[in-house]
């Protein structure tokens, strides 16, 4: 922040946007990331927290909308439907008062290696709306996240929320960290689509132990049309430890990262299938 | 610089800040110093206030963030003539020893009172997760909010 002229706070999305399409700009959400940034490049903050349009939990049908400025402490107090995994995932956010101010808009932008909502969003196919001055678009948040947002979004573009499916998935989050506040040493997430006693659909990602939060294609491929049952689950975890590309990381060595994905992946994947037990409320059918 | 009008415990200052100052720094220079400087990183949790009702990490919160919003401390809780119920309790119970920590952890019990009256010792532990306290062990404060809540629920019997 040490080269920033303007601060402003825009009371609509659209005139948020325009301010955002001068070079320079930097959209400030919760501020919990970027607080604290000597970005040289930025000479202007546009504080999204006055836009009511880009907040809020709503549901529609069986669709459930997070804006962008919605909280983890929001998500939490939310007396609706949510899908257990991202209640799961917001509640192992750090800590209260980084809760109350982390953003899921920011939360997803950032794109950090530890991010456990992200985890859980990819898990059930997350569509995410995006908008510039110009245009707005939606996106799948596997297109998010193949690469890095930072390379999708274009200039002056933000999240402005996300969609998800609140019962199409059976679906369980599980977080490994020294302590209930710390970075994850690995996140995972399970979620089932069953037809029919087998499996239609699974969606499983990772973070913590990769670089940013990926999907297991292979594995969700592996599940696919197969009935569920321990041994099956067993096997996909031992799948995950194989296909994931673990990151370097001084806490753990890449044998404990990939003994832990294989127990986590599995016991996800159980519990997703025993319908949801995130030991939260919610439900995913 | 950036001209800001910032509320603290009701009152308004209007000052110039320079765009990265943070909310910490800027109420320490207004003489707020029960706000507390532990790392400036979002970490130990000794710099909390309540910015517009919502606790959180004034380390993490950029002064021009708080223009034209209320910043509450612990000062706008009590003093020691007349100690909120929390603050009594907090030393009835021995969890105050440094009291480095204490003044944030009672903004973070507070908040969590106004929001439910009669906490379990994990809603408790949930609420003052961001807290970082060296000398007492998480546990007599845990006590003291427990004795406070009881105190409140008391007083607002009363009241009726």
């Amino acid at each position: 922040m040490i080269n920033v002229e303007e601060y402003v706070r825009p009371q609509n999305l659209a005139e948020a946007l325009e301010h955002l399409g001068d070079s320079g700009s930097v959209a400030i959400a919760g501020g919990t990331s970027l607080a604290l940034s000597r970005n040289p490049a930025w000479t202007k903050v546009v504080d999204l927290s006055d836009i009511e349009e880009i907040d809020g939990i709503t549901e529609d049908g069986d669709k459930l909308h997070l804006g962008a400025m919605v909280t983890m402490s929001d998500i939490l107090r939310y007396p609706g439907n949510i899908p257990c995994s991202i209640v799961a995932a917001a509640k192992s956010v750090s800590s209260t008062p980084i809760r109350n101010m982390a953003t899921v808009g920011g939360s997803m932008v950032r794109g950090v290696y530890w991010s456990d909502l992200i985890v859980a969003l990819l898990a059930l196919d997350a569509q995410v709306e995006l908008a510039t001055a110009d245009e707005t678009r939606v996106i799948s948040s596997s297109e998010l996240y193949a690469t890095h947002p930072s390379k999708v979004l274009k200039q002056g573009e933000i999240i402005t929320g996300v969609t998800v499916d609140m019962f199409k998935f059976r679906t369980h989050f599980i977080k490994l960290a020294r302590t209930k506040v710390d970075y994850a040493i690995m996140s995972t997430c399970a979620s089932i689509q069953i037809s029919d006693g087998s499996i239609e659909q699974a969606r499983i990602t990772i973070g913590g132990a990769v670089n940013l939060a990926t999907r297991l294609v292979e594995v969700e491929e592996m599940l696919a049309g197969q009935m569920p049952d321990g041994e099956l689950f067993k096997a996909a975890g031992v799948k995950a430890g194989n296909v994931a590309s673990f990151r370097s990381d001084f806490r753990v060595n890449s044998e404990y990262q990939k003994s832990v994905t294989e127990k986590l992946v599995a016991r996800a994947l159980e519990n997703a299938f025993a319908n949801c037990r995130c030991d939260e409320k919610g439900s995913a059918e | 610089m950036i001209q800001i009008t910032v509320n603290v415990n009701g009152e308004d200052f209007d000052v110039d800040v320079m765009p990265e100052l943070t909310l910490l720094d800027l109420l320490r220079e207004l003489g707020f110093h029960s706000v507390k400087k532990g790392c400036g990183e979002g970490d130990c949790g000794a710099c909390g206030v309540i910015l517009d009702g919502i606790y959180c990490k004034s380390c993490l919160v950029l002064a021009m963030q708080a223009d034209g919003r209320s910043v509450l401390t612990v000062e706008s809780m009590g003093n020691v003539d007349e100690p909120h119920p929390l603050q009594k309790a907090f030393v009835d119970e021995g969890a105050v020893q440094c009291g480095y920590c204490i003044p944030s952890m009672l903004l973070a019990a507070d908040a969590l009172l106004s929001e439910n009256e009669d906490p379990t010792d994990d809603e408790i532990k949930e609420a003052l997760d961001g807290n970082l306290c060296r000398c007492t062990g998480y546990v007599k404060q845990i006590n003291a909010v427990k004795k406070a809540a009881k105190v409140l629920r008391e007083e607002e019997n009363d009241n009726e």
